[in-house]
């Protein structure tokens, strides 16, 4: 079964997200912020992760660098109510796979999780 | 668009997320009044902050007036944090009583997409427009 490890500092966020991925049958790990995020990733190798930029302390860009450079090729989607278009393209240049807005589609949302978890 | 389904365990959860969120916006709304200078920029940054992710977490729920109503305190916030000279208690008020009406939603989430927050917004769009252009 695919582990997805969410970082979000939203409890609310991290339940409602947890609640879809475990209806697609995938197992969920969860951060409340980039520090501990990073240290799960580390620790548990993830099959993907759902990152919030917008995040206490260390923020979400600032733990993107990080995973990238412990974990070239694990996808990680930033999931986040920012819409500015500098930020996306500083996440995609940071290595993000790709960059969702909040609220999110759940329909297209899915079809990215499967994308990034084929193979898996 | 097919949105995430939201039953009464998921209200619960949204609920009790806005009541660990609501007092921490409430003292750091109070404590901006009162901060020195040099710390003012670091408590607008984590009440800023603090009200994104509430208005995070309303879209999820789909409450479009308490996100309005967050957006609009994120967007007066942002003016003092350029202008810290509105730190003060008749711009405070103003965002004190846009979070009585959040309280009021938190109250009762499943009826709070009936709240009416026209006088809030208006008050907080006033402000906003005439400090947008003093800053």
């Amino acid at each position: 079964m695919p582990r997805i490890l969410m970082i979000d500092d939203s409890m609310f966020q991290r339940f409602s997200l947890g609640k879809l991925l475990t209806g697609l049958g995938h197992a969920t790990l969860e951060a409340a912020d980039g520090v501990s995020g990073l240290r799960l990733a580390e620790a548990e190798h993830p099959d993907m992760v759902i990152l919030d930029l917008n995040m206490p302390g260390q923020t979400g860009l600032e733990t993107l660098i990080a995973i990238r450079k412990l974990e070239a090729s694990l996808p990680v989607v930033i999931l986040s109510a920012d819409i500015q278009e500098t930020t996306k393209c500083r996440c995609l240049e940071a290595g993000a796979t790709a960059f969702v807005n909040k609220p999110f589609d759940a329909e297209t949302f899915t079809d990215l999780i499967r994308e990034c978890l084929s193979g898996k | 668009m097919m949105h995430i389904v939201i039953d009464e365990e998921t209200w619960d959860a949204f609920k009790e997320s806005c009541e660990r969120l609501l007092p921490n916006i409430e003292s750091g709304l109070l404590d901006i009044e009162t901060s020195g200078r040099d710390q003012l920029g670091d408590k607008l940054a984590t009440l800023m902050r603090l009200v994104h992710t509430l208005k995070g977490d309303a879209g999820i729920v789909r409450l479009k007036n308490m996100v309005d109503l967050c957006h609009a305190m994120e967007t007066l916030l942002g003016i003092i944090s350029a202008n810290p000279v509105l730190a003060k208690p008749s711009i405070v008020s103003m965002l004190l009583g846009a979070l009585d009406k959040l309280k009021a939603m938190i109250d009762n989430p499943q009826e709070a997409a009936g709240i009416d927050i026209e006088r809030e917004l208006f008050v907080l769009g006033l402000a906003t427009g005439r400090f947008r252009r003093d800053s």
